[in-house]
């Protein structure tokens, strides 16, 4: 086979992977400011930068999207799902159940829409994604730079299948039991370093620092953590605080497993959260 | 404008069908164009050229994405003015380095006879572009759709030239083992 030939049929692959390529562009759309002239771009970036000054605070968040629409979001979650599985960040999860009327994708990039809460440290434009699946939910954002997950909360039920953990819980509407299935979100025998070890992978990062927690506001004061902890112990523990090394200086990331009962209900919910872009 | 109104203006043969298109696409038209001769005034004809491919194609056709449609005239028909620049050994430039990466991981048995039907390839491509991670996936269509040189891949994508680099690596050779798996090559 020649290379031309695979060039030319490189012309022909379908509309989905044309439209992929073409949208991403959206940072050179002016491509043609090219065939312009020198004088004319000096004029035009002159512009450009006066009008970029004006509205720096708001376009700062709205730069070079790869991901600029809701089905792109949705489809930059399956496929990062997919990659956090392969790469044993997570173990595989049930379906998404993307007919589902509850999906909701919400665009976030004005600064109303940045305003912290409690995970959010340092915020950037993203999607956030919320689907229901056949045994759970999850929530994702989706940075709009890269279509990279930058924070996750996945919950998975359990059933009475899973055994209940510690006492009953007493609530107004009745009793509930805490049911352990930490394994249907975390692979067996992972570490903490092995989980943030893959995390830079995934992210890019030149490594990692597990940090001790302190917060008075859970009860928790001084937690040292140990590299060598399994992720699974973290099930109704403090979360972890761990600093990434890179391009995201000194931005606290977070990684939290917790168990939730409710009558009728029990759930494990495993959240990484990071801002792994700042910087 | 919607897409769909701008061909129901190519259907009644009214040329504000062509200014419809070109200030809604033609930025990217230029950009495709353009990373592909590396010439804005050639890139500046192959557009014009592709406006006339689409005035002549639609009607009869009704594209079902318009745009998609659109890019690819453009692409192809910027890839043909490289391969001309090519043939008359006439500074082919990054398309002589795309052709060296392309035929080191292409090489086959394959006789003239034997050659495939570009459709055929074309559905095989594609299929294996659909396997690759979403990055690596941009990185490959950067590099031999649009035919990017890999600095500017890279700094399109804000990822390092190396990267850029191990990635076209890594995926020529699930390419090759994805077109000798379909019989491809």
């Amino acid at each position: 086979m020649k290379a031309l030939h695979f060039l030319d049929a490189m012309g022909q692959i379908d509309d989905e992977l044309v439209m992929e390529v073409v949208s991403s562009m959206k940072i050179n759309e002016k491509g043609g400011a090219h065939a312009a002239g020198k004088k004319k771009n000096i004029v035009r970036i002159v512009l450009i930068a006066a009008i970029l000054t004006c509205f720096l605070s708001v376009t700062a968040y709205a730069a070079s999207d790869l991901i600029g629409s809701p089905e792109m979001a949705l489809a930059a979650v399956e496929e990062e799902l997919g990659v956090w599985e392969e790469m044993g960040i997570i173990v595989p999860q049930s379906p998404l159940l993307l007919d589902s009327d509850e999906v909701r994708v919400t665009r976030c990039e004005e600064e109303r829409d940045l305003g912290g809460y409690f995970f959010h440290r340092i915020l950037k434009p993203r999607y956030d994604v919320q689907i229901p699946r056949e045994d759970g939910w999850l929530q994702c954002m989706i940075d709009m730079a890269d279509g990279k997950i930058y924070e996750v909360a996945f919950t998975a039920n359990a059933d009475e299948n899973d055994p209940a953990v510690g006492d009953a819980i007493e609530w107004e509407s009745g009793t509930a039991w805490l049911r352990d299935n930490v394994c249907e979100l975390v692979p067996e025998g992972q570490t903490l370093d092995e989980l943030c070890a893959l995390l830079c992978e995934y992210w890019g990062f030149a490594g990692y620092s597990i940090d001790f927690t302190n917060d008075v506001f859970y009860g928790y004061e001084d937690v040292q953590f140990d590299g060598g902890t399994l992720v699974s112990e973290l099930w109704r523990g403090p979360y972890v605080t761990v600093y990434f090394e890179g391009d995201q200086e000194g931005v606290p990331m977070y990684i939290e497993l917790q168990g939730f009962a409710y009558p009728g209900k029990s759930s494990s919910c495993l959240m990484i959260g990071t801002n792994h872009a700042v910087g | 404008m919607e897409d769909t109104e701008i061909i129901d203006l190519f259907w009644l043969r009214n040329e504000q069908a062509i200014r419809e298109t070109d200030e809604k696409y033609g930025g990217r038209c230029r950009s495709v164009s353009c990373g592909i001769v590396s010439d804005p005034e050639t890139a500046e004809e192959c557009v014009n050229d592709s406006y006339l491919a689409l005035w002549n194609a639609v009607p009869p056709e009704r594209p079902r994405f318009f745009p998609a449609f659109l890019f690819r005239i453009v692409r192809n028909l910027s890839f043909d003015r490289l391969r001309a620049r090519l043939a008359a050994k006439r500074g082919g430039g990054e398309g002589e380095r795309i052709l060296g990466e392309l035929d080191a991981c292409l090489a086959s048995d394959f006789s003239v006879e034997r050659e495939l039907e570009t459709k055929e390839l074309a559905a095989g491509i594609s299929r294996f572009l659909h396997t690759l991670p979403r990055e690596d996936r941009l990185i490959f269509s950067y590099r031999y759709w649009l035919m990017l040189p890999v600095a500017e891949v890279a700094a399109r994508l804000g990822r390092k030239e190396n990267t850029v680099k191990s990635s076209l690596h890594r995926s020529r050779k699930k390419l090759h083992a994805h077109l000798v798996k379909e019989g491809l090559l």
